[in-house]
């Protein structure tokens, strides 16, 4: 099930919201939470959901193993035993064929293969129980007594399936305890409504403006063409995954959750640095925390450490080759500005270096959206005008003339702009004006929303398509 | 007294607590989306096995989504904030991919790419359909068709150009469907010349006469893509060239503006041609018939784009009354509804070009008192089904295969019917995607060696 869906909101949600509130018992609210919780993750993953249910009864165990033989060689054990059965379940659903592919490409030697689909959030989950243990072992958290207290942070719908990933220590005192409040609630309910806006208003357009353009069978390859086409792309990404962010911590607050975080403004960035500060920022983080500073960060071979970390954060967001070169792209870029040293990239315009952020980026987009790396090469030529190109062609013209006014909406929506000229306007109000604006803000989201998304349902029967 | 704060979340909650409600208890619509012309999704069956294979909960989203409450003023809604989102404003051309196919082939999303949520963890965030044709979805569903049988998909998009108040497909070059198509027909020509004719007509359409330069260079010259294909055909096939005359009235109503066929009128120029080719002159009694015309036509472009701006101006189609007696038939030799080729029940549809033939159908058997001595064997698309009504006239017997439906061979029509011209109609189109070339040789009987 997806949050931006009417099955979501018109029939999950409102009974999900009246169960839990109908009572005051926290024991009987979790229970509700990690029933809906399976349900949610069982209406797109009937069968899978008991991987879930696995993998969180695994390392509930292997937490309260660590923790109760802390100090002995039992809890080492027990990590690396929750290291290999997490990582291994992801291996061997997400990243089987990729490895099979390239065993048989370097020695001929076709090794056994399997059919199974790539269950959904497998690599959101299985990286937020590792997360769990390791941090167990470290002893910055205590291990959860209660298996249904840890089923309940594995399985909580609002970011399993798409993040953001959630330490188990930063909610930890919520699962115990949480304080519900009309003001959260209301944050959470505001909150929400931004992402279904990003995502069902600004991503789903940008996305079929994206599809069409990128599409070389469809429409001839233009300069212009091509970095339109990637920054609709741009634009679709970004609005989808920290729209879905969004609607992931609002629901949180609903709840009594606090959740960090996971987007800042990325397009604001001006370095690749600072761009991974604030792009997927759990994911930034959990590498930096769990990979790169173990292997010794900055002090001990930090080249080796960057292209570790690199390699495999291209790798989490898929199992084939052009993902792994857009993650060690940046890499390359941050290790670059490491070189240059911060106090020389300071020195230079803001505008230079946004700029060349931005160009960075779309090109890093290229490698991400198109699996193939040669086809990826060509539109990368093709940008820059080394493919013979034209350099624009009417349908292009057409496109832009058509949505001049997304684009500019879309550019702004980057930026903090709205979000500066929101509270501007919440302060000089009162506070119950403000709430009728949020009102006002949240209504006509979900009914926009809501017909945009009967709209995507609509499936005219041509009788003549011939 | 405290201050009664946080409206927003009762706004909230108010919504959506009262479209669930609403959804719940609302009397069921009915099962027809006259919008979409198709059958709202049916409830699923809640049995293990569906619920296991992810079916059931696929189905259940369209289900909701079909029976949503005031369905069609949502779409309204949806429709005027698009057409503010991505349009150039006024009537500025522009350009929509219409991701279209024929309901008729059942297709799910490509498995482990199914949600658009992990996108981002295995990476791929284009959404590819792949398409199944299975045999029993026709009668296991308990969906009513409007049309008879399933039409076979293939992969198809396309583009429309809607330029003032008219929507026009794209036509894009493929050299290798040209080619396939032409070594269909002249598999036909092989086998059958010794006892029939093989006429050949591939039609232009609306968007090659476009004046306006810029807009119709956006689409592969259909010149470009009938000679590509005409100089592959056999030279015992005829091409009947039919681009010159409906270039020549160009100015008249011989197309569509909210449909991707051609009127009637356009029919009946090309006809002038294709009845030179075969029997050597015009007959007379063409200008005899009387043209009836039935307004407010919103085509399958309209449906497809539902554009606010084309439905102020509506199609009229016209047909042409006063045909030479004939009777149409189906294979057991029942009459098709009042045995006219006009199916005057389809003007009272939204589906207003079905009365020509009265849709598409696998076989159809036309008997005439023309006396010519030809019989004909039409291979078309639907273009052809605004032409046929005129072959009444030279033509003993008309047999109309739809490839897409008819399910046996046509090698014992031939022989059984002594077909003395095999006629093959297609607009200019259908060779953007090599698919249609495939239905024709699969009508061919296997060889026997």
């Amino acid at each position: 099930m997806v949050f931006s869906s009417l099955t979501f909101l018109y029939l999950f949600l409102p009974i999900n919201l009246i169960l839990y509130f109908s009572t005051k018992n926290e024991q009987v609210r979790n229970g509700i939470l990690i029933l809906f919780s399976l349900m949610f993750y069982a209406y797109g993953e009937p069968v899978w959901v008991t991987l879930l249910i696995f993998s969180a009864t695994v390392d509930f165990w292997h937490g309260k193993i660590i923790e109760r033989y802390r100090g002995c060689i039992q809890s080492k054990l027990a990590l690396m035993s929750s290291l290999v059965i997490n990582l291994s379940l992801l291996g061997f659903f997400k990243y089987w064929h990729f490895f099979t592919e390239n065993f048989y490409a370097l020695s001929g030697i076709l090794l056994p293969t399997h059919h199974y689909a790539l269950p959904i959030g497998i690599s959101f989950y299985t990286f937020q129980t590792l997360s769990y243990t390791i941090d167990v072992y470290r002893g910055e958290v205590t291990a959860q007594r209660s298996y249904l207290k840890f089923l309940l942070f594995v399985s909580l719908f609002h970011q399993l399936v798409a993040g953001p990933i959630v330490r188990y220590k930063d909610i930890a005192a919520e699962i115990e305890h949480r304080e519900i409040s009309l003001s959260k609630f209301s944050y959470g309910v505001n909150r929400f409504a931004l992402g279904l806006a990003k995502k069902v208003l600004i991503a789903n357009t940008a996305g079929a403006v994206a599809t069409q353009v990128l599409d070389f069978r469809q429409t001839s390859p233009t300069v212009v063409g091509a970095w339109f086409g990637i920054a609709m792309f741009a634009f679709q990404i970004y609005f989808d995954f920290s729209g879905y962010s969004d609607m992931a911590i609002g629901l949180g607050r609903m709840f009594g959750f606090t959740y960090k975080e996971n987007f800042n403004y990325p397009y604001m960035a001006a370095s690749a640095t600072e761009f991974w500060r604030r792009w997927h920022i759990s994911l930034g983080s959990f590498f930096r925390d769990y990979v790169y500073i173990p292997l010794g960060g900055k002090r001990r071979y930090q080249l080796r450490n960057l292209f570790i970390v690199w390699f495999l954060t291209g790798l989490w967001h898929g199992a084939s080759w052009n993902f792994i070169v857009w993650g060690l792209f940046y890499g390359i870029l941050i290790y670059l500005e490491k070189l240059i040293g911060e106090a020389r990239l300071a020195k230079t315009p803001i505008w230079l270096r946004h700029g060349y952020l931005i160009v960075a980026m779309l090109i890093g987009w290229v490698f991400f959206y198109y699996e193939s790396l040669p086809d990826a090469i060509y539109v990368i030529g093709t940008m820059f005008g080394m493919q013979g190109q034209p350099l624009i062609q009417t349908e292009m013209v057409l496109l832009i003339k058509q949505y001049w006014r997304f684009i500019i909406l879309a550019v702004l929506a980057c930026t903090p702009i709205f979000k500066v000229v929101y509270f501007k306007v919440k302060g000089v109000l009162k506070a119950q004006l403000g709430d009728w604006l949020d009102a006002l803000l949240v209504g006509g989201t979900l009914l926009l929303a809501t017909a945009f998304l009967v709209g995507s349902s609509y499936n005219p029967f041509l009788y003549f398509r011939f | 007294m405290k201050a009664f704060r946080y409206v927003n979340v009762w706004v909230f909650i108010g919504i959506i607590c009262l479209l669930a409600v609403a959804n719940a208890i609302a009397p069921a619509p009915a099962e027809l989306l006259e919008t979409e012309n198709r059958m709202a999704t049916p409830k699923p069956v809640l049995t293990a096995a569906h619920v296991f294979d992810g079916t059931y909960f696929g189905t259940y989203d369209d289900y909701f989504a079909d029976h949503f409450i005031l369905r069609d003023e949502w779409l309204r809604i949806n429709r005027i904030v698009s057409a503010l989102n991505g349009s150039s404003g006024g009537s500025a051309p522009q350009v929509v991919t219409f991701e279209g196919a024929n309901v008729a082939a059942k297709w799910t999303p490509d498995v482990g790419q199914a949600v658009v949520d992990d996108s981002y963890a295995d990476g791929s965030t284009t959404q590819k359909a792949t398409l199944q044709m299975t045999d029993e979805s026709s009668t296991n569903e308990d969906e009513a068709r409007l049309a008879e049988g399933e039409a076979q998909q293939f992969d198809n998009w396309g583009k429309l150009l809607i330029y003032g108040d008219s929507v026009m497909e794209i036509n894009t070059a493929n050299p290798e469907a040209n080619a396939h198509y032409a070594a269909a027909i002249n598999a036909y020509w092989e086998r059958f010349h010794d006892t029939s004719n093989v006429y050949s007509l591939l039609i232009p359409t609306q968007i090659e006469f476009l004046e306006d330069d810029a807009y119709r260079e956006m689409s592969a010259s259909q010149r470009e893509t009938i000679d590509d294909m005409r100089t592959k055909l056999d030279d015992g096939v005829q091409f009947v060239d039919v681009y010159d005359v409906l270039a020549a009235h160009t100015s008249e109503y011989i197309y569509f503006r909210t449909d991707h066929h051609w009127t009637q009128l356009g029919a009946k120029y090309a006809f002038e041609v294709l009845a030179e080719a075969v029997g050597g002159e015009v007959p007379a009694w063409l200008n005899t018939l009387v043209p009836v015309d039935v307004p407010g036509y919103l085509g399958s472009l309209y449906t497809a784009t539902s554009l606010e701006a084309l439905a102020a101006h509506p199609d009229t189609v016209t047909y042409y009354k006063g045909l030479p007696d004939h009777e149409m038939e189906d294979e057991a030799g029942n009459r098709i509804e009042d045995g006219n080729v006009y199916v005057l029940r389809w003007l009272e549809t939204p589906q207003k070009y079905g009365v020509f033939l009265g849709g598409d159908r696998a076989y159809t058997q036309i008997e005439t008192n023309a006396g010519t001595g030809r019989r004909f064997l039409v291979l078309k698309d639907s273009y052809a089904n605004a032409l046929t009504p005129f072959l009444t006239g030279i033509a003993d017997e008309i047999i109309v295969i739809d490839p897409r439906l008819y399910t046996d061979d046509v090698d014992h029509l031939i022989k059984a019917h002594q077909i003395t011209d095999i006629i093959f109609v297609n607009y200019a189109l259908v060779n953007r995607w090599d698919g249609y070339a495939g239905l024709y040789e699969g009508l061919l009987a296997p060889e026997i060696h």
